[in-house]
């Protein structure tokens, strides 16, 4: 057994101890770093990373009809997302949520993987669903509230309201036109969270509360807007047409009650619709329109002087002009006819002489572009196109052109443009900028903008418009129209029958269309309707879209109690 | 039989007491087995009770009856260390503990004490000690420990064993020159692993132990993933400032920021709980306790008795040393548990049981002197 240390080991026990004592120092010299001379660094790291804002969906404005019926409202939603990281074993949480969510589990897992700071899973899912997942209480995957958007009335007005994406932002339509008047601000929720990204219970929390968005009042009807979508779809289906278009407009203010498109699509579904569903067909594309717009080159030459109701005009069943043939519809032609039964039987080789020989293309093609045609009259909806009327001086065989324009071929119009020329001729000459919104409602319901009417300009002189109105009744009474009859009323209107453009030539697809107001004398309602690729024969506007404009304005006169005499019911 | 050093003791039973608040305030949140807001902290407090009984009963018992069964001691530990390679439960990419029914042990933890015992007992001959043979003797002791446990791998303990082997070495005798060779050696040998795994010619080291060194020198580069703990446990520290955010008042420690830290890091809990003054506080304990040690060591009745003190002051200031710089950002990551603090029931014993042979040493130093 060895004895004590000796005397020089001691030694070495006190160097080990100062050695010791030494580094305990540097090592509070670091703890005093970190915690005294970096410490409000380290403290504001601290909060820095786990003081998260979230943003705050605010509640999306309500479209109403002019009468108040919501058309597109904001409703409680529930979503599931997830946060990555947190979520652990992927294949298990996808596994769970596949049958739940009806998703695919790679999709799932796909997603739960992402490197993301967090990721949807589902956007608008049911209650049901939503406890669902809450049940699962799988870690890393969250359900929250939030406001998504409901279409009440399904696909009424779909391409009118257009729609909504999976952050509630509008893509088409109304929805996206007024985007900034609709979404509100966003709210912020600062908030302390964990690693996880759960909100701490009782921790610091700061909110800024969002501001809904505003609400809009539709000049639309919805009464009005149902018929027309009633009856366009039967008159597509009847006509055996691929598809089809109607407007209704009130023709002194411009307001639109009802935009009709069938086959449309169901807002809330319309990924499946893709890319349709962005394009609203009654504004954003344009067609040959054919004899409505007749109305408009016998309305330059009455406005110039040039001739009048009772001027007679040669009637031939063929027409040589400008080097090209123009025939009248019916085989035998009329020999001589008054400008006045011209138009009421549509005549094409009259008004091709009128327009291409008496008024002249750049007096026409002004006349035109006076209407509206050929630019955006500036309605609120997006996407609207121009349309086209031919640019004078152009073209060799200039005539023969013009004389196809006098008819309604060469010459391009959104069904929108015609309402509104028609509803010049209606209202006394004056072409009104059409409008959808009336007007834009504060969250708590009072009114912050209202809509007045936008004549855009005088195109015609009231006389003028009076007698284009009066061929437009003898239309309906004796010529093509006679089907837009509605017993009681007097109808004026216009057929169109066009040849539709393909690859340059024109082919065997017919446009059958018709345009005309109620009542005559004080005209409350245009009604447009247009009748694309109809496969019935006679493929003929009187035949097919004169009986859609009687019952859209039959049914519409009915509902608004507007009496034959024209102005509001009692 | 003499007086039980008391100030030792005092500052041993409040390191326990500040390890309790600790450990409770890091796990109240944690879903233990039953939820019990208290299942980590009871089940500490049974380790340290265990640990303190250990103590009283050995105390009238010499240490040096252990020391004689030192070789026994060092088998049956080796045995286990086997064992744990074969069996053992892995976590965190290394295989650290053998399951015993519902409890887990740590043989590394044993394995440490048990090569103290058995060096404390062969370095006793201070003419060999002064040669090589006596340095080489201790290292052919140490191999097949640090072998057995680099293979687990957990460095922090290799780290440890080669501190305590230099440490009691020194305290034996050996020539100054021998132990900057021994010293000199060992740095290179660790430098020339960390280089031939990094080069990729031999994977001596796992890659996470390679990335633990790389965020050691740049944690930010890592930031999610290896230095994601060192930073937390910088922020949690560094947000405590002077006076701490009080028990359970830390962000870190109560929003998870913390991992690991009920045990590796619970250092970072104390600093950001109790902030400066309280970090001072658990370094000035240990600070007491090394200083009681030291004053046992010098005084010891035999040298048997100072190597014994020597490595276990060795052990537990490496442990103190490598784990409070770990949560500081100035020590590589390694899963080393700061003694009488961190929750682990085998940390806990066999601490308590080395600070009972450090008190046995004490008591017994003049009962031979008849």
């Amino acid at each position: 057994m060895s004895g004590r240390f000796p005397r020089s080991l001691r030694i070495r026990v006190a160097v080990v101890f100062l050695g010791a004592v030494v580094l305990l120092a540097v090592t509070w010299l670091r703890v005093a770093y970190l915690q005294i001379v970096q410490g409000e660094r380290y403290l504001e790291l601290a909060l820095e990373q786990r003081y998260r804002a979230e943003n705050l969906v605010p509640e999306r404005g309500n479209v109403y009809d002019r009468h108040g019926v919501p058309l597109a409202a904001t409703v409680a939603g529930n979503a599931v997302y997830a946060v990555p990281y947190a979520v652990g074993d992927a294949q298990r949480a996808a596994a769970a949520l596949a049958p739940i969510l009806g998703q695919p589990a790679q999709d799932l897992v796909r997603r739960l993987t992402q490197d993301a700071p967090s990721v949807w899973l589902a956007i608008r899912t049911e209650p049901e669903v939503a406890r669902a997942v809450d049940n699962l209480a799988l870690p890393g995957v969250y359900v929250v509230e939030r406001p998504m958007r409901d279409y009440p009335h399904g696909q009424l007005a779909a391409d009118v309201l257009g729609f909504t994406g999976l952050d509630n932002q509008g893509l088409a339509g109304l929805e996206f036109q007024y985007e900034a008047v609709l979404r509100g601000v966003p709210g912020r929720h600062f908030s302390e969270r964990d690693p996880r990204g759960r909100a701490i219970p009782g921790g610091i929390s700061r909110r800024e509360e969002p501001v809904p968005g505003n609400d809009l009042v539709l000049t639309l009807d919805r009464v009005i807007q149902y018929i027309a979508e009633t009856e366009l779809a039967r008159g597509v289906h009847d006509a055996q047409a691929q598809w089809g278009t109607a407007v209704v407009m009130r023709p002194a203010t411009g307001e639109i009650l009802a935009m009709a498109v069938h086959p449309s699509f169901d807002p809330a579904r319309y990924a499946e619709h893709l890319p349709r569903a962005f394009r609203n067909p009654a504004i954003a594309d344009q067609y040959e329109p054919g004899s409505v717009m007749k109305l408009f080159t016998a309305a330059a030459a009455l406005e110039e002087g040039l001739a009048n109701l009772d001027t007679i005009f040669a009637a031939p069943a063929a027409l040589s002009i400008g080097g090209g043939i123009i025939h009248c519809h019916n085989p035998a032609g009329y020999g001589e006819l008054s400008l006045k039964d011209a138009i009421a039987q549509s005549c094409n080789t009259v008004l091709a002489q009128l327009g291409a020989g008496v008024v002249g293309g750049p007096t026409l093609a002004r006349y035109l572009r006076a209407f509206g045609f050929g630019s955006r009259l500036g309605v609120d909806l997006p996407g609207e196109a121009t349309g086209s009327v031919p640019e004078p001086g152009q073209v060799a065989g200039e005539k023969l052109r013009w004389a196809n324009v006098s008819f309604g071929q060469g010459v391009a119009v959104t069904p929108l443009q015609l309402a509104s020329a028609v509803a010049a001729l209606a209202n006394g000459g004056t072409l009104m900028r059409p409008y959808i919104v009336a007007e834009v409602r504060g969250p708590d319901g009072d009114t912050l903008e209202r809509r007045a009417p936008t004549p855009i300009r005088q195109v015609i002189s009231p006389e003028t418009a009076r007698d284009v109105a009066e061929a437009m009744v003898a239309a309906v009474e004796q010529g093509t129209g006679a089907q837009a009859q509605i017993p009681g009323y007097l109808i004026g209107g216009k057929t169109g029958t066009a040849q539709v453009p393909e690859g340059g030539t024109y082919g065997s697809r017919r446009l059958a269309s018709f345009a005309g107001f109620a009542p005559a004398g004080r005209p409350e309602l245009v009604v447009v309707v247009m009748l694309h690729d109809v496969q019935q024969d006679p493929p003929e506007g009187g035949r097919w879209a004169a009986p859609v404009f009687a019952r859209i304005m039959s049914r519409a006169l009915q509902h608004l109690g507007i009496p034959p005499g024209g102005g509001q019911a009692p | 039989m003499r007086q039980i050093d008391f100030v030792l003791l005092a500052a041993v039973f409040m390191l326990l007491a500040l390890g309790f608040l600790a450990v409770y305030s890091a796990t109240r949140g944690l879903a233990g087995a039953s939820g019990d807001p208290f299942y980590f902290v009871k089940r500490q407090a049974l380790a340290a009770l265990l640990g303190v009984a250990v103590i009283a009963f050995s105390l009238p018992l010499d240490y040096r009856h252990l020391v004689r069964l030192s070789r026994l001691f060092y088998a049956a530990s080796l045995a286990l260390l086997v064992a744990v390679l074969a069996v053992g439960r892995t976590t965190g990419g290394a295989e650290r503990w053998l399951a015993i029914g519902p409890l887990s042990l740590q043989p590394s933890e044993v394995a440490k004490l048990a090569l103290i015992l058995v060096l404390s007992r062969i370095l006793e001959n201070k003419e060999k000690v002064q040669e090589w043979r006596g340095v080489i003797s201790a290292l052919l002791w140490m191999a097949p420990v640090l072998g057995l446990i680099l293979l687990q791998p957990d460095l922090g303990t290799g780290l440890t064993l080669a501190a305590i082997t230099v440490g009691m070495l020194f305290f034996a005798g050996a020539r100054w020159k021998h132990l900057a060779v021994l010293t000199g050696g060992g740095l290179a040998a660790a430098l020339g692993a960390v280089v031939v795994s990094i080069q990729g010619w031999l994977p001596i080291l796992k890659p996470y132990q390679i990335n633990r060194l790389v965020v050691f020198f740049d944690p930010y580069r890592y930031r999610h993933e290896e230095g994601w703990n060192v930073i937390q446990s910088m922020i949690a520290i560094g947000s405590g400032n002077l006076f701490g955010k009080g028990l359970f008042g830390g962000s870190q420690t109560q929003l998870n920021f913390l991992p690991a830290r009920h045990t590796d890091f619970i250092f970072s809990v104390v600093g950001e709980e109790f902030g400066f003054l309280g970090a001072v506080f658990v370094l000035g304990l240990y600070g007491v306790v090394f200083w009681r040690g030291c004053r046992i060591l010098a005084r010891a009745k035999d040298s048997t008795g100072s190597l014994l003190v020597g490595g276990i002051l060795a052990m537990l200031f490496a442990h103190v040393l490598i784990n409070i710089g770990m949560t500081l950002g100035v020590m590589p990551v390694t899963g080393l548990p700061l003694p009488l603090i961190s929750y682990g029931g085998t940390s806990m014993l066999v601490t308590l049981a080395a600070i009972g042979l450090v008190l046995n040493v004490d008591v017994h130093r003049k009962k031979l002197r008849f």
